[in-house]
């Protein structure tokens, strides 16, 4: 395996072959880059002549090792530019490398083989990290080379999709786009024929300037722009945040990211000027050009995104038929897995404040969705397809399954896995090999294997989270646990089970339990014995090991304590155990607020976690009394959305009684004094005195004197009558059928925190969940991927 | 139609059924033509605004009862758009900042600042200064009474503020200081039978004292509730007939009733989930979550033994106060009333 050094070499020089020079310049030229205003830009002038990759670079990037020798030395000679180099070591690599890396591989897909070296050269910066989680079959790779490239190169990259029938996404969606650019483009939508040419083109196509793609990571945004422009025979211009300048250390004066922005914005509007005369015929030939943004600058800084929101202004309002579009690809990736209030900031972003982000005047894309098990499924068994010829070699169709499970939507970090996994299991093949091992390949429990050991309680957990029906080995899971970028969480029943059933180590039924688990729990230190006064908090040992498992809570920790508050009084043998716990709830619900004390603590929400499942579990009893109690869905959900339905009615009444006074009021100043029919109040009432006496008074007497006092969207504030014991079977008892898609949907609900879900929709996403398979994973997709299935 | 609470309030000073001190006070004031800042406070339906309206048409003139409605629209530094009902005539302006919850800062500072800033145009007006109400005052948050404060020392020439809140507590002492504190003390059950009765007068009927009597428990000093009330018992028994009144109550106070009445029935989880399901209904139908906690409070410790009801409401207090620093408002709630069953 290439050490670090050696890749970051060879890094620099694809850079600098990309950009036409000999590799003995790279460095001022990396320094050049540096200084410059803008760097992605820079590097990313088109190349499409990557194919003809100079015979001198391909083979001193065929082998590796020799590679960075040569490279080494090399950097000894520059002793000057030695410092910088260091430092690059120390950051992730540039954008702008790798960018240019995939463009010239998508321009040089059709003819693959000859110059997929140079391909996989360049895409090594970006592996980093991959690579050295590989590092124990260094040894045994060393001498397949062919095998190896296959291994090292990212497969996202070397088996992205090549035409739009491979893209992941809907066909729905990816059409909207398509028709999209083409509109920007040429003022018509892609299937119609081509208008006649004059105004009318333009006048479509100056409210086609910015298209906000949205979605969580690895869903396939930008590859589907990429691979449509390249289709449209569009050139990409792309901005992306790239290695920040200050990092390269040294006093170069710097420019903000908000200046580089504008200024690329006005450099790259329109497209690449010619110096022939007649620029009008010129412009025609040309080739079009889109904007790509895939990496917006600090929008939570306020003068940043008012800069931001002005460039987008002004981009949007300078149209000349010449100028080109601009497509914003915006992954909301950021708050995912996060326990945080995510309903509640659903609540006050939710789409609105993504679109608020980027400026009122963007119009709104389709915004992806994570992808199905389904899609996932298949493009993975579409990559392994070309990747491993053999089928023997193939892992079984239900590790890819699991796979695509674990990924919860993420195509990419699904790849990555795959790649991984067969990595090691190529790897492991030829140590068995050499040992002479046996064959059997899937369902070994290697006794020696580290990590099935490692993993082994966690790997149970997730099992029964992940549904087992999957026949996978111990071993695999282990894998995937390490490998799956995301925590592996557990299914939401299961958490919840683990809360309420309590389990302690004086418990009669004990024996249930894996003995792995009990034998770690015995192996914990004892407890000293409490001081006597503390006697009655004494517990015996807790089966549910907290750290392990509140890391693994699929939900955030506000929605968590719902989902606990709502079930757990049936655990409770009595009401004090009850009480005991409903206090430790709401002593967490405390520290989860916006209070001017918490506000400030990224652990307060820790903490609220942690406090309410201790305390529930130090309220309730144990043994757990077992009596088929049902774990049911929240009603807070419902209820919420009930609630603003009604808030934003009550808003509606305050406003027509008042407008009703100020009728009133007016009549009676024109002197009509007896007319009395109307009111004569001409002012406002608070909206808690409406709610509490105005209404409820005059929704009785409208209904005794049958004259309508109220508009009619007051009979929605009207309480139902009182009954005890009705309507527990109103609501969706959560089992551990539904719970591979709550699984699910648990996860689009981590995945895209800043997905435009309302707390109802989530609600609502919950609620309409159906009983069966994983088949109906679709539901929380929209109807045009539905339509995909068949 | 109009409601009785409506029809019969009165609009001038002298049409106040009670209070007459005040009342004489409010005109002498608005006649000195040096009008200070006024706070008004007292319970609700104790006749605040009543007194406001009255006393600004002793200021103006008839004039100001040509009231207009808008809707305003105010932004927030993180770009939020607010819509504020805002009512006015050419001499006030009538607005309720608290709806806009956290951001009412915003609002006052603009309304504030564009009121102050236009001078008095109408030449026949009586005053030169315009007169901005704002509701709910002791619900405003604290930078939005420190910008009151400020503004209010600021624009003196040509503007004043008539603050109506229930109680001063919670208004910061700069405020305090610089207002005309005006207490309107909840009517006496004499004065609110007068009310009544002068209602009763008006609509052609008469209003037998048991009935009154029965009003007038219900309605705890709240002139507003006890005219609703009285309305709604015209309504469904004209003649006031019977030896039985049956007060017509709010329903979610029935219903908080109801309630209690199943708690103190049976303790156990299982009572405790089906009244959940009734706390969040009261909830999603905007009763706010202190009035419930309070409402369910009262019947629980009216029902109990002596020495319970300490407990009780030292209890209701504690949990109305996390409920305040809280977010989810239920576990408070049932927090207590499993406290309540232990």
């Amino acid at each position: 395996m290439a050490p670090p050094k050696s890749l970051k070499g060879s890094s620099s020089t694809s850079n600098s072959i990309a950009s036409g020079s000999s590799s003995s310049s790279s460095a001022p030229l990396r320094r050049l880059g540096s200084m410059s205003s803008f760097q992605p830009s820079l590097s990313f002038k088109p190349v499409p002549k990557t194919k003809v990759a100079s015979p001198s670079s391909s083979s001193s990037s065929s082998g590796s090792p020799t590679s960075s020798g040569v490279k080494k030395t090399q950097l000894q000679h520059q002793n000057g530019s030695k410092k910088e180099h260091e430092d690059r070591k120390r950051m992730p690599p540039p954008t702008s490398s790798f960018t240019a890396s995939r463009k010239s591989f998508s321009s040089a897909s059709a003819g693959k083989s000859p110059n997929q070296s140079a391909v996989n050269r360049k895409g090594k910066g970006k592996e980093k990290e991959v690579i050295e989680l590989l590092d124990d079959d260094d040894d045994l790779e060393e001498g397949d080379a062919a095998e190896k490239m296959s291994a090292v190169q990212m497969w996202t990259e070397l088996y992205a999709p090549k035409s739009e029938t491979e893209l992941a996404p809907g066909k729905a969606r990816i059409q909207r786009v398509k028709n999209w650019l083409h509109e920007s483009l040429y003022g018509c939508p892609f299937d119609a024929p081509a208008p006649p040419r004059g105004v009318n083109r333009d006048k479509i196509r100056k409210y086609k300037r910015v298209l906000l793609l949205t979605g969580p990571a690895g869903t396939g945004k930008t590859t589907t722009v990429r691979l449509l422009a390249r289709d449209l025979g569009v050139e990409v211009m792309e901005w992306g945040e790239g290695v920040e300048e200050w990092s390269l250390g040294g006093g170069i004066e710097r420019e903000s990211s908000m200046s580089k922005f504008t200024s690329f914005l006005s450099r790259h509007s329109f497209p690449s000027m010619t110096f022939s005369p007649n620029s009008a015929i010129s412009s025609q030939t040309a080739k079009p050009r889109i904007i790509l943004l895939t990496a917006l600058p600090n929008l939570s800084h306020l003068p940043t995104r008012e800069a931001f929101h002005a460039a987008l202004l002004n981009f949007c309002q300078d149209f000349e038929s010449s100028s080109c579009p601009m497509i914003i690809v915006h992954s909301d990736a950021g708050a995912g897995g996060r326990a945080e209030e995510s309903w509640m900031d659903r609540e006050r972003g939710g789409r609105e404040g993504s679109l608020e982000m980027l400026g009122r005047d963007v119009k709104d894309g389709p915004c992806f969705l994570p992808l199905a098990q389904t899609f996932l499924t298949k493009a993975l068994l579409r990559v392994l397809q070309t990747a491993i010829p053999r089928a023997l070699d193939r892992p079984s169709q239900s590790t890819v399954q699991l796979i695509a499970q674990s990924s919860h939507g993420d195509l990419r970090s699904a790849i990555n896995s795959l790649q991984l996994l067969c990595a090691q299991r190529i790897g492991k093949c030829r140590k068995r090999k050499i040992r002479d091992g046996d064959e059997d390949d899937d369902d070994d429990e290697e006794p020696g294997s580290k990590k099935g050991k490692r993993k082994g309680a966690i790997g149970k957990g997730s099992r029964g989270g992940k549904g087992g029906k999957l026949d996978v080995s111990r071993e695999l899971r282990a894998v995937l646990d390490a490998v799956t970028r995301k925590e592996q969480s557990l299914g939401l029943f299961h958490a919840l089970g683990k809360v309420f059933y309590n389990k302690r180590l004086s418990d009669p039924s004990i024996d249930e339990e894996g003995e792995e688990v009990l034998e770690a729990i015995r192996r914990l230190p004892l407890d000293e014995p409490l001081p006597k006064h503390l006697h009655h908090f004494a517990r015996s040992k807790s089966l549910t090991q907290m750290e392990s498992f509140i890391p693994s809570v699929p939900v955030d920790a506000s929605s968590f304590a719902l989902w606990i508050h709502q079930s757990f009084p049936e655990f409770c043998q009595d009401i004090e155990q009850t009480s005991t716990g409903l206090d430790a709830l709401c002593s967490a619900d405390i520290m989860r607020t916006d209070d001017d004390i918490w506000q400030s603590s990224p652990q307060a929400i820790a903490y609220a976690l942690h406090l309410s499942i201790r305390g529930i579990q130090m309220a309730l009893p144990s043994p757990v009394p077992r009596r088929s109690q049902k774990v049911i869905k929240p009603q807070f959900f419902e209820f919420y959305r009930q609630e603003r339905e009604n808030v934003s009615s009550l808003d509606h009444i305050a406003g027509y009684i008042a407008k009703k006074g100020v009728v009133g009021s007016n009549a009676c100043a024109d002197g009509e004094k007896e007319a009395g029919a109307a009111g004569v109040w001409g002012g406002m009432l608070p909206k808690r005195i409406v709610a509490t006496e105005m209404v409820p008074m005059m929704l009785k007497l409208s209904s005794t004197s049958r004259k309508p006092l109220l508009p009619s969207s007051a009979q929605s504030l009207i309480l139902p009558s009182y009954a005890l014991s009705a309507d527990r079977n109103r609501f969706a008892e959560l089992t551990a059928k539904d719970e591979l898609d709550q699984d699910e949907n648990d996860a689009a609900g981590l995945v895209d925190d800043d997905q435009p879900m309302h707390p109802q929709a989530w609600a609502e996403d919950l609620e309409d969940q159906p009983g069966e398979g994983e088949g109906d994973a679709g539901d929380l997709l929209e109807d045009d991927d539905i339509m995909d299935w068949d | 139609m109009s409601l009785w609470v409506d029809k019969y309030r009165p609009r001038t000073l002298d049409e106040l059924h009670y209070h007459a001190d005040l009342s004489s006070r409010l005109r002498s004031l608005a006649a000195s033509g040096d009008f200070p800042h006024i706070l008004f406070y007292g319970p609700s339906g104790a006749g605040k605004k009543t007194r406001i309206m009255c006393t600004l048409r002793e200021l103006y003139g008839p004039g100001v009862e040509k009231l207009r409605i808008d809707q305003r629209v105010f932004v927030t530094p993180s770009n939020r758009k607010l819509d504020v009902n805002v009512v006015q005539s050419n001499y006030h302006i009538e607005l309720t900042p608290s709806d806009v919850g956290i951001y009412d800062r915003v609002v006052i500072q603009d309304i504030l600042k564009e009121i102050a800033q236009t001078q008095q145009v109408d030449l026949n007006a009586k005053q030169r200064f315009k007169v901005v109400i704002i509701n709910e005052a002791d619900a405003l948050t604290r930078d939005a009474q420190a910008a009151l404060r400020r503004t209010m020392e600021k624009y003196m020439n040509n503007m004043r503020l008539i603050l109506c809140a229930n109680s001063t507590s919670k208004i910061i002492a700069p405020i305090r200081s610089r207002c005309l504190l005006v207490r309107v003390a909840a009517p006496t059950d004499d004065e609110m039978t007068k009310v009544l009765n002068h209602v009763a007068k008006k609509e052609r009927f008469s209003l037998p004292s048991a009935a009154a009597q029965s009003i007038l428990t219900a309605s705890e000093g709240n002139l507003r509730k006890a005219l609703l009330v009285f309305e709604a018992m015209k309504m469904q028994k004209p003649d006031f007939s019977g030896g039985d009144i049956e007060v017509a109550k709010p329903d979610w106070e029935t219903y908080c009733a109801k309630v209690a009445d199943s708690i103190l029935q049976e303790q156990t989880a299982q009572r405790l989930l089906e009244v959940r399901g009734k706390i969040y209904e009261l909830l999603s139908h905007c009763i706010p979550p202190t009035v419930v906690l309070k409402t369910i409070a009262e019947r629980i410790v009216d029902k109990v033994d002596d020495a319970l009801k300490p407990q009780i409401v030292h209890w209701a207090a504690h949990y109305e106060l996390r409920m305040r620093m809280g977010a989810k408002k239920i576990f408070h709630i049932e927090a207590f009333i499993a406290k309540v069953m232990m």
